[in-house]
């Protein structure tokens, strides 16, 4: 049976500790790093299936490290760790490519619960018609791979990014709404959390670039709209 | 943040903190002190609250200030103390009183807030009543009543109750002279602080100098007033003059006048001329136009023909030759003025308002008399009026009495050369050539030619005149009057030269002189010097001058914001512009007995020079200026050279840096010298009495603007300083925040992994995760005490009972502890065998020994020594705690004992431990007398020394 391997960076034994017995009671591969140096070295070695990340480390910052492992294109879902709750910390994760945040304190099991969708979503979209391709104006998605192009070049999704983009591909010129969207990419239980999507989209738009990102609407109040060619009056 | 907010944060937390320690009754006992935490958390914002008040308060004093400079006159400057004063103050009521001039009595300038009943007895009062506002200004020391009681007890008579509850009285003092006081009245009962009471005292000073700067403003506007007036004075007897002058008959000239002086300077004119028989009055008379009182007139033209002996009042004029002058005309003046009932009616007629009666002299002689009525108009005379009507009666005698002189010379030719030769003014007669025929003796002695010189000589060789500015000659006005053959007068400013060379400003006239078929057949000039009259105008001008330089230089010192400004604003001045080299030095103590130790030099005229007996001067002590005037006395050098209280060293000083002269002023608000006020002059000055009054305002204007500036820099450093500490505390929360969340995560993660459904985790495991969750529960514990015992700290209410011990027993109470932490480390404690008994809080001293090295421990590499050394000092011992890990940085050195800059600086990088520790050690140890620091590095790693002292009678005696 696969066991999924799991990066833990935290600078923190305990809380690695914490982490790590609880996932390797799971079956979880676990990795440690105390720092941000640690998980960059790992990370240049092995990709894992997921990565825990701690936003306040001493030296490189969890933010930094976010950062620093989607330019190298590492497409692994991150969840963050941190102890400030408030919502632009939150939002500055999010945006430096951080796929979940948990606060601490949290409770072992709700914080399970958000791994598993982690992982979920990350592997939503092998149930996708495997070898389909989409093709919408420039924009291809191809399902296999779990990958997207923008003219040919890869737009280098996370994870999340891409689940995101292939469930609106799939479902083109129709009003995904937002508890829709939240639900089929993160899982039931983040219905309700429509931030989450607004930076996402704006990500995955940035990443379209300017000459295909009118084909991804937003519906004020409702959803997204993925469209099939771009509208006429935005072309 | 707001502070409901933090509150919610750290309850929060807290709480969190309680509801897991609930299952685990070791943390029970741990944490019950959460609540006493809370309350003393709120501490930490009340220095912020401070910060405000003082800002909230400094922003009313300029506003009262930025008022007050706006003022023109001391109501409006009084208006601008009682509403905005009133909301500073946060007063109900108030009022201002001036003192009178004789000292005696306080009058009413200005109240606001009190009933109308109240303050009406109030108008106008004996300085020595026994009610707190006189006090006030007749001591000149403020009075406060904080109650009703107070009041009673301290002025029995006081009318207590109507307005307010509590009371102050403070003086108004300009220039150590109390010139008032102002009174304000509080709703509640009032405690002032020290604080309260400085503040009030700054802002009744900018009251009294604001009243006082409108004072002066009010007497340069009377004064320009008054000028601007005699300037139409001026203007409206040239125009006399000129009437006066134009025709050389009797009755048309005086009608004209008659007419010129109605309506402009009379309703009513009568002119009144003696005949021939000195009984008989010939009268030419001018009223306004008013129908209705044309039968009055015609009545009294009538009926009342005028009689030199008809009325002992008004001829009372004719006796003494002076002006009778009646400003307010009432019925018994009237009665006396009139001949009979009918007289008085008519007289009563006219409605006369108030009335000037004038002479017309001519030689000294009365030649009849000007009657000045107003009525219709309902105006006044006043006493310039008055002037006006003397200085054209008597250019209409004067001229009145030239035509007579001729007129009697043509009838009785002979007398005619000793008329002219006796009159007042200069004459010179003229042929139709020009040459002259007489010259009177005052005529002589003007142009210093003898008569028998003058006579046959052309008149522009004795009469010489310039024009006094352009000094270019001015035409002889005789051929003007020979060609035009009419009278003329010349120009004004001119000066006659006198055959000595002597220059003398004059006024003249020239009238032709005809035969009897009205033929030119010669020119009259009549002159007078008008040196003195000249001089008084002068001198009027000049004050005039000062008054505007003082008002202006004020004005503009008043409206600046910046000390450089300040001196440039005072180097307008007249009396300053030339001043070679200026500054404004602040000390940083005030100078009383004792010379301040340093100075600021916060404005300069020019800043590459120095200013001589300052800053060539490494130590302000050396400077031989000091020796030569005092905080309350500036000193005055008119001439460096000759100046003989001045000391050889300073002379010297003065004399190698060019300056002549110098006036150096005390910068003094109230008792406080603050600063000095350097004045230095490349050339010797000689000031007048008047000019040093008018430089000691200015200086009183600087030191009031040196003092706004000094607030202005105290408001801006206060909201620099709020808005640190605004700043210091958010981070402290997100630091505070973090540090109990980091424990918590443990403790929750790991009781939630105990009780996880899905896994069953074996003993080991199970003991392990409540060994964690005791351990972090123990730190979250040490760390809520470490808030209790630094709020504690802040409120001054941690518990610290020092008594004498031995520094054994300290350590031996914290070993245990000592050991635990540094199993890591190597610890070497040093210990003389004698040390003397120190006076010391056992538990607290454990606890910073404790702290010290955890640090060390915390911040050196494993398997390095850790050093307690311990030796005697004079006043006790001292202990230090070295280390071997990367040291302190000197600039951090005193930063470290901060709890909240500690605490920010960690915040992003290295945390080890929430940085409260080194803060809590100063306050234990200097709460028992002794001193923490950090020793200056040699070495690496970092040493922390603090000391702690004998009892006193373990002291060795001296």
């Amino acid at each position: 049976m696969y066991r999924p391997s799991v990066l833990i960076v935290d600078d923190d034994p305990k809380i690695r500790r914490l982490i790590a017995v609880n996932l390797m009671g799971r079956n979880y591969v676990v990795r440690e790093a105390a720092d941000g140096a640690q998980a960059m070295a790992y990370l240049g070695r092995e990709t894992p299936d997921l990565i825990i990340l701690d936003l306040a480390m001493p030296g490189i910052s969890g933010n930094d490290v976010c950062v620093w492992i989607r330019e190298q294109k590492i497409d692994v879902p991150i969840m963050v760790l941190s102890a400030y709750h408030e919502e632009d910390l939150k939002v500055r994760a999010l945006d430096a490519g951080a796929d979940d945040f948990t606060t601490k304190p949290f409770s072992t099991e709700e914080f399970l619960a958000r791994l598993r969708a982690l992982m979920r979503r990350a592997a939503n979209s092998d149930a996708l018609p495997a070898g389909e391709q989409i093709h919408i104006e420039g924009l291809e998605i191809d399902t296999k791979r779990r990958r997207a192009f923008v003219d040919s070049v890869d737009m280098h999704l996370t994870p999340t990014e891409y689940s995101l983009l292939a469930t609106l591909a799939q479902n083109r010129d129709a009003i995904l709404t937002h508890d829709e969207l939240l639900g089929r990419v993160w899982g039931d239980e983040y219905r309700g959390s429509s931030h989450y999507l607004h930076v996402y989209l704006g990500r995955i738009r940035k990443k379209m670039s300017d000459k295909y990102s009118a084909l991804l609407e937003t519906v004020a109040g409702m959803g997204y709209i993925l469209h099939s060619a771009i509208p006429a009056e935005k072309s | 943040m707001p502070l409901a907010e933090v509150e919610s944060i750290i309850v929060g937390l807290l709480v969190g903190a309680l509801v897991l320690a609930v299952p685990l009754i070791i943390l029970v006992r741990k944490v019950r002190d959460q609540a006493e935490a809370t309350r003393h958390a709120l501490s930490l914002t009340n220095q912020i609250a401070e910060g405000e008040n003082a800002i909230t308060r400094l922003q009313n004093v300029q506003d009262v200030t930025a008022e007050l400079s706006e003022a023109l006159t001391p109501s409006q400057a009084a208006d601008a103390i009682l509403s905005k004063g009133l909301v500073s103050f946060g007063a109900v009521a108030g009022f201002i009183v001036l003192v009178t001039e004789d000292n005696e009595s306080l009058v009413m300038l200005r109240a606001n807030g009190y009933p109308e009943a109240t303050i009406a007895p109030w108008q106008r009062f004996s300085i020595d009543s026994p009610v707190a506002i006189a006090q006030a200004a007749r001591t000149g020391e403020p009075v406060w009543l904080s109650s009703a009681t107070t009041a009673r007890t301290q002025f029995p008579d006081m009318s207590v109750g109507t307005v307010g509850k509590a009371w102050i009285a403070v003086p108004l003092v300009v220039h150590h002279v109390t010139i008032g006081a102002m009174g304000f009245s509080f709703s509640e009962v009032r405690e002032l602080s020290a604080t309260d009471k400085t503040f009030i005292m700054g802002l009744a000073q900018k009251c009294a100098q604001a009243l006082e700067r409108t004072r002066l403003y009010e007497a340069e506007r009377t004064a320009r007033l008054s000028a601007e007036a005699a300037q139409a004075r001026a203007t409206f007897l040239a125009e006399v003059s000129r009437v006066l002058a134009s025709s050389l008959n009797y009755d048309t000239r005086l009608q004209h006048l008659a007419w010129l002086l109605v309506p402009e300077f009379a309703d009513w004119c009568f002119i009144d001329v003696i005949e021939k028989d000195q009984n008989v009055l010939r009268r030419i008379e001018k009223a306004v136009d008013n129908p209705a009182k044309d039968s009055v007139r015609k009545a009294l033209h009538d009926r009342f023909r005028p009689d030199l002996l008809d009325s002992p009042k008004v001829g009372a004029a004719y006796v003494t030759g002076q002006a009778e002058f009646y400003p307010q005309m009432t019925d018994d003046l009237l009665t006396t003025m009139a001949r009979n009932t009918d007289h008085h009616q008519l007289l009563r007629a006219i409605g006369i308002r108030s009335a000037i009666f004038v002479p017309l002299l001519g030689r000294g002689q009365i030649l009849g008399m000007v009657t000045l009525l107003y009525a219709e108009s309902g105006r006044q005379y006043t006493q310039e009026d008055v002037a006006t009507a003397t200085d054209l009666a008597s250019r209409a005698g004067l001229l009145m009495d030239n035509v007579k002189l001729y007129t009697t010379a043509r009838e009785q030719n002979g007398q005619l050369q000793t008329t002219l030769a006796s009159i007042g003014d200069g004459v010179i007669a003229t042929d139709s050539t020009g040459q002259i025929t007489f010259i009177n003796l005052v005529a002589q002695a003007l142009t210093a030619w003898t008569r028998e010189k003058a006579i046959g000589q052309p008149l522009e060789n004795v009469f010489r005149i310039i024009n006094e500015d352009s000094r270019e000659p001015v035409p002889s006005p005789l051929i003007e009057v020979l060609n035009k053959k009419a009278t003329t007068e010349i120009g004004s400013r001119v000066l006659l030269i006198s055959r000595t060379g002597r220059e003398l400003p004059i006024e003249d006239s020239a009238a032709p002189i005809r035969d009897d078929e009205g033929n030119v057949e010669g020119a009259i000039l009549v002159f007078r010097d008008i040196a003195e009259r000249r001089m008084r105008e002068e001198t009027l001008q000049e004050t005039l001058r000062l008054t505007q330089d003082l008002y202006e230089t004020c004005h503009k010192i008043g409206l600046v914001y910046n000390p450089d400004d300040v001196l440039h604003a005072l180097l307008t001045s007249m009396y300053l512009k030339h001043a070679a080299q200026a500054g404004i030095i602040l000390f940083d103590t005030p100078w009383k007995q004792s010379l301040p130790d340093n100075y600021e030099i916060r404005a300069v005229l020019n800043a590459d020079d120095p200013l001589p007996g300052i800053t060539d001067f490494q130590n302000i002590a050396d400077s031989p200026l000091f020796g030569l005037f005092s905080p309350v006395q500036p000193l005055f050098i008119e001439d460096v050279v000759t100046h003989e209280a001045l000391n050889e060293a300073m002379r010297a000083v003065l004399l190698d840096s060019g300056m002549h002269s110098a006036l150096i002023y005390p910068l003094t608000l109230g008792e406080r010298c603050f600063g000095l006020l350097m004045l230095y002059f490349a050339v010797p000055n000689h000031w007048t009495d008047q000019n040093y009054q008018h430089l000691q305002i200015f200086v009183e204007q600087v030191c009031v603007a040196m003092d706004n500036i000094r607030l202005y820099e105290a408001e801006a450093r206060a909201r620099l300083d709020a808005e640190r500490a605004d700043q210091i505390k958010l981070k402290f929360l997100a630091m505070i925040s973090h540090e109990l969340r980091t424990p918590l995560t443990s403790i929750k993660g790991f009781a939630t992994t105990l009780m996880a459904d899905d896994i069953e985790w074996d003993a080991a495991s199970q003991r392990e995760f409540i060994g964690i969750i005791n351990d972090e529960s123990d730190k979250l514990s040490d760390l809520i005490e470490q808030l209790l015992d630094l709020s504690r700290l802040q409120a001054g209410q941690l518990r610290i009972q020092p008594e004498p011990h031995q520094f054994s027993e300290i350590l031996y109470i914290a070993q245990a502890q000592l050991e635990g932490l540094t199993a890591n480390h190597h610890l070497v404690v040093s210990l003389p065998a004698e040390l003397p008994t120190v006076m010391a809080d056992m538990q607290r001293i454990a606890q910073v020994l404790v702290n010290l090295v955890g640090n060390a421990t915390k911040f050196a590499p494993p398997h390095t020594a850790i050093t307690i050394t311990v030796s005697p000092t004079d006043a006790g011992i001292q202990v230090s705690v070295r280390d071997e890990g990367p040291g302190i940085s000197p600039e951090n050195h005193e930063k470290v004992f901060e709890a909240f800059q500690q605490l920010s600086n960690s915040a992003s990088q290295n945390m080890k431990g929430a940085g409260l520790g080194l803060a809590i050690c100063k306050g234990i140890i200097e709460a028992q007398g002794g001193r923490i620091w950090v020793e200056d590095q040699e070495t690496t790693g970092a040493t922390i020394t603090f000391t702690l002292i004998a009892p006193p009678a373990m002291l060795p005696s001296p």
